[in-house]
């Protein structure tokens, strides 16, 4: 059985280096090796992704809650759970010309309560979060890190004041302050470029060692 | 009067949200919790109208042999297997599907991703080049960090470090210099990106809520 199990694992390892060949030859050129593994892998991932939601969305939401729990008793409750039912349902009038408008109030539900819901921690996480990391108290701070939170301050104001008051094409207002922003931008996006490098083949490097491992454990190497 | 009962919706579902973040009123934090389920199970609803969009894609593919029936029929046929499998066996570890995406979806995206550092190679080789000072600010930045991130930096600073004193300096100390970058100016932009884009997440957000914004009922 373990024999048996074994050679299953080699033909499926020999299989995967060869779906993992077919989407480097990308590299080269379009071809239908990659077509075919661009095509598995969609097929795949929309599976897999359709499982997720069907477990987290349909399974735990509607079908437990309806008919598995015991806390589903009142008519407040089983409403709770039929009524998104109904609105999501309403997607699927998109496909009838006389009802399509339909599908839009769902939309229109996911959208209101969306927007709504990300204004408050928004406005706390993403702004007075930030302030108050960005302004800080320097008494207890030695000089480098004084320096260091001046330099975090200098490169916050002058990137907003060129993203909000330099009007693009108007050369005249192109003025020191905005070239202080566009120098810490500078600065910012190689670094940001050169990190996306890195990681990008720090992965190339994970997957020629996931490749090796599998044609180690072919031959039995591993 | 159709789009004013979405309107409706949207004015509504808006403003109850966003009142129960800065009021602590108990029937506002009940809603805000109903409402997340809520838009679970609506989501899955969307999601099913995707599968379907896709699916029609490539039965139109099939049908009209707009590319090789063979490319349309492996997505279809691996869809339906994962999902069929999933439904079967289940999604937990050990299952059928736990193995497809461990030997399929893992090695597959991973390479797929990797690819990207053959094109973004050819991209910083275009952009790290020194016409003008900004230019030279990128390309000396984007220097830094790389060779910081790599055992050469580790190496350059081992080899250039002095001992003054009893205090340990190194001349040359390329990872330091990474960390710096990263954690000051890097910081200080990254700050400023994220409140113009709060500011415009915050604005759009309202004229959604408001109705001003009206795209999506189109």
């Amino acid at each position: 059985m373990s024999i048996l199990r074994e050679k299953g694992m080699g033909i499926i390892n020999i299989i995967v280096i060869l779906l993992m060949l077919s989407v480097l030859s990308f590299v080269f050129k379009d071809n239908h090796f990659f077509k075919f593994t661009e095509r598995l892998l969609v097929g795949v991932s929309a599976g897999y992704g359709f499982l997720i939601i069907f477990n987290a969305g349909f399974i735990k939401k509607i079908w437990i809650p309806l008919f598995y729990s015991t806390g589903t008793n009142n008519f407040f409750q089983v409403m709770n759970i039929i009524l998104p039912c109904l609105l999501g349902l309403l997607f699927f009038t998109s496909f009838s010309k006389k009802y399509g408008f339909l599908a839009k109030y769902p939309l229109a539900f996911l959208l209101g309560t969306g927007a709504g819901v990300e204004i408050g921690p928004r406005i706390e996480t993403s702004i007075m979060r930030q302030i108050n990391s960005s302004v800080v108290d320097f008494s207890n701070l030695s000089l480098f890190e004084i320096f260091n939170y001046i330099i975090i301050l200098i490169a916050i104001v002058t990137t907003m004041y060129y993203f909000l008051f330099i009007v693009r094409g108007n050369k005249k207002r192109e003025n020191f302050i905005a070239n202080i922003g566009i120098f810490f931008m500078m600065i910012g996006f190689g670094a940001s470029f050169g990190y996306t490098i890195m990681g990008r083949l720090s992965l190339l490097i994970e997957v020629v060692d996931m490749f090796r491992e599998r044609i180690f454990s072919i031959f039995g190497l591993l | 009067m159709k789009e004013l009962i979405a309107l409706l919706i949207v004015l509504i579902g808006g403003v109850i949200m966003t009142l129960q973040y800065f009021l602590n009123i108990p029937v506002l934090d009940l809603i805000y919790k109903n409402v997340l389920d809520w838009s679970i199970v609506i989501s899955t609803f969307a999601l099913l109208l995707a599968i379907r969009s896709l699916l029609a894609r490539q039965f139109q593919d099939l049908k009209f042999k707009k590319v090789k029936s063979i490319f349309p029929l492996t997505t279809i046929i691996s869809f339906f297997t994962v999902v069929i499998l999933g439904l079967i066996f289940g999604i937990g570890e050990k299952t059928p599907v736990d193995f497809i995406y461990q030997n399929i979806q893992v090695p597959l995206q991973a390479t797929v991703f990797s690819l990207l550092a053959f094109y973004i190679s050819s991209a910083a080789y275009r952009a790290f080049r020194a016409k003008n000072f900004s230019s030279t600010v990128l390309l000396i930045s984007g220097s830094i960090v790389i060779i910081g991130r790599i055992p050469l930096g580790d190496f350059i600073a081992k080899i250039t470090t002095l001992h003054i004193n009893g205090s340990v300096i190194s001349l040359i100390d390329f990872p330091a210099w990474t960390k710096w970058i990263l954690n000051v100016p890097n910081v200080g932009i990254k700050r400023a990106f994220i409140f113009g884009i709060t500011l415009g997440i915050i604005s759009t957000s309202l004229k959604v809520i408001f109705g001003i914004e009206r795209g999506w009922l189109k």
